[in-house]
C-alpha cells in the first residue's frame, strides 16, 4: 500500500521535473529560462525523493540528506547566475523595462 | 500497479532531459546553455536515486549526493566567471 | 559548424546509445579471473568493496604511481602559474574586488563548506565499503577549496601549508608500505592491521588508514592546482 503511494509521489515529482524541461524550452528569455530550471526541478526533485522514502523507510535520513542539499544548493546556484546575466545583458526580456538605482557596478548589495 | 506507475514517471523524466538537451543546443547566449546544464545535473540526481530504488542498492545514492555537489560549484564557478565580464 | 546540423548528430548519438542501453543484460556468469577477485577479496582482506581492495592492497602500488603522477601535474601547474600568483599586487586585488559575490552567495557558503567537508571525510573513510576511497574524497576536499575560492574574495590558498601536508601524506604512505613489509606479507598489505568484522567501519586493516592518506595528499594537490588558477 505505501509503495502504491510512493509510486503516485514519485509520478507527481516527475510530472514537476518533465515541466521545468518543457520551461527551459518554451520560455522566452535567459531569466524566465533560469526561474523554470530552477525551481521545478527543486521541488520535483523532493517530492520524487520522498517518494523513494516511503518505498524503503530505513534509506530516510541520506535521502533527507540528498533533499535538504539541493534545497540549499540550487537557489544559491541560480541567484549566482542571475546576477552574472544581469550584468550581461544588462535589461530583462520580453519588452519589460527595469528601473534600478544604478548598474551593477555602482550598486554594492545583492 | 507500482511498476507501471515508475515506468511512465521515468518516461515523463526522460522527455524533460530531451527538452533540456534541446535547449542546450539551441540556446543563444552562454547563460541559457549553463542553465539548461543545471537542469540536466539536477535531473539526473533524480534518475540516480529511482535507478538505486530499482536496484535495490543502498549504496547508490552517495553518487546522487556527489552530483549535487558538483552540480553546484559547476554552475557556481561558471556565474563567477561570466559575472567578470564577457 | 552550422548549428542545425547539430540536431542530426544528436539524434544518431541517441540512437546508438539507446540501443547499447536497450540491448543490455546483466551478466549472470562472472569471467575466472573476476570471479577469483570476488571471491578473494572478502575472505582474505575483509573488504566488501572489490574495487578498493583490489586498488589498495593487490594493486596498491600501481596506487602510488597513480599518485606520482598527480604529485607531477601539481609541479607542472605550479610552475607554469606560480610566479604570477606570488605577486600581491594592489591591481589584482582591484580587479578580484571589481564585481564581488553577493552576500547570498557568501552566507551560503558559510554553511555549505563544513557539509562538503565532512562529505569528503565521509566518502574517504568508507571507502572499503561503498563508493568511495582515497581519490575520489580528495576530489570532493578540493572542490570544498574551490567553493572557499570562488564565494569569499579575500580568501587566499596558503600554499605553503598544503605542500607540506602533502609531502607528510606521501611519506606517510611509504611509511606504511614500508611497515607492511616488515610485518606482513609485502609491501602496502593491509593485514598489519587486525581485520575485523566485516562491513564494520573499523575493518579490512589498513585499507581506511590508507585511503585517509591517500585524500589527504590528493585532496590538498588538487586544492594547490585550484589555488593556482584564481585571477
Amino acid at each position: 500500500m505505501t509503495e502504491l503511494i510512493g509510486s503516485i509521489v514519485i509520478l507527481i515529482g516527475a510530472v514537476f521535473l518533465f515541466s521545468a524541461g518543457l520551461g527551459m524550452f518554451r520560455m522566452p528569455d535567459a531569466f524566465t529560462r533560469i526561474q523554470a530550471g530552477t525551481k521545478a526541478t527543486t521541488l520535483g526533485n523532493t517530492l520524487v525523493l520522498i517518494g523513494i522514502a516511503l518505498y524503503f523507510p530505513s534509506w530516510s535520513l541520506k535521502l533527507l540528506i540528498i533533499a535538504y542539499f539541493v534545497f540549499m544548493t540550487n537557489p544559491i546556484s541560480s541567484h549566482a547566475l542571475a546576477r552574472a546575466a544581469y550584468g550581461l545583458q544588462g535589461r530583462c526580456g520580453g519588452g519589460v523595462r527595469l528601473e534600478t538605482a544604478g548598474t551593477p557596478d555602482e550598486r554594492s548589495g545583492p | 500497479m507500482a511498476e507501471t506507475i515508475l515506468l511512465a514517471a521515468a518516461a515523463l523524466i526522460f522527455l524533460g532531459v530531451v527538452l533540456g538537451v534541446l535547449r542546450l543546443v539551441l540556446g543563444p547566449t552562454a547563460v541559457d546553455r549553463v542553465a539548461a546544464i543545471d537542469m540536466l545535473t539536477i535531473t539526473s540526481i533524480s534518475l540516480i536515486a529511482l535507478y538505486a530504488l530499482v536496484a535495490g542498492r543502498f549504496i547508490y545514492l552517495d553518487v546522487a549526493l556527489v552530483y549535487g555537489v558538483l552540480s553546484f560549484l559547476a554552475v557556481l564557478a561558471v556565474a563567477r566567471y561570466l559575472e567578470r565580464g564577457p | 559548424m552550422p548549428r542545425a546540423a547539430v540536431i542530426p548528430l544528436l539524434v544518431a548519438l541517441g540512437v546508438v546509445f539507446g540501443s547499447v542501453a536497450i540491448n543490455y543484460s546483466e551478466r549472470t556468469v562472472l569471467p575466472p579471473l573476476a570471479e577469483a577477485y570476488v571471491e578473494m577479496v572478502p575472505r582474505e582482506l575483509g573488504a566488501p568493496n572489490v574495487i578498493t581492495g583490489i586498488l589498495l592492497n593487490y594493486r596498491a602500488f600501481d596506487t602510488l604511481g597513480e599518485v606520482a603522477v598527480l604529485f607531477m601535474v601539481a609541479a607542472g601547474v605550479g610552475l607554469l602559474l606560480g610566479g604570477r600568483a606570488k605577486t600581491d599586487d594592489p591591481d589584482e586585488t582591484q580587479r578580484t574586488a571589481a564585481v564581488p559575490p553577493s552576500e547570498i552567495v557568501r552566507h551560503g557558503a558559510d554553511i555549505l563548506v563544513p557539509l562538503v567537508a565532512l562529505f569528503a571525510a565521509y566518502i574517504v573513510v568508507h571507502g572499503h565499503l561503498g563508493p568511495g576511497g582515497g581519490f575520489q574524497g580528495g576530489a570532493v576536499a578540493a572542490s570544498c577549496i574551490l567553493l572557499l575560492v570562488l564565494a569569499k574574495p579575500e580568501y587566499r590558498v596558503k600554499f605553503a601549508q598544503l605542500s607540506v601536508m602533502e609531502s607528510l601524506a606521501g611519506l606517510l604512505i611509504v611509511l606504511l608500505g614500508v611497515a607492511g613489509i616488515v610485518f606482513a606479507g609485502g609491501f602496502l598489505d593491509n593485514r598489519i592491521l587486525p581485520l575485523g568484522e566485516f562491513g564494520a567501519l573499523f575493518s579490512a586493516g589498513a585499507i581506511p588508514l590508507l585511503s585517509v592518506f591517500l585524500g589527504a595528499k590528493v585532496g590538498c594537490e588538487l586544492s594547490v592546482i585550484i589555488g593556482r588558477f584564481r585571477a
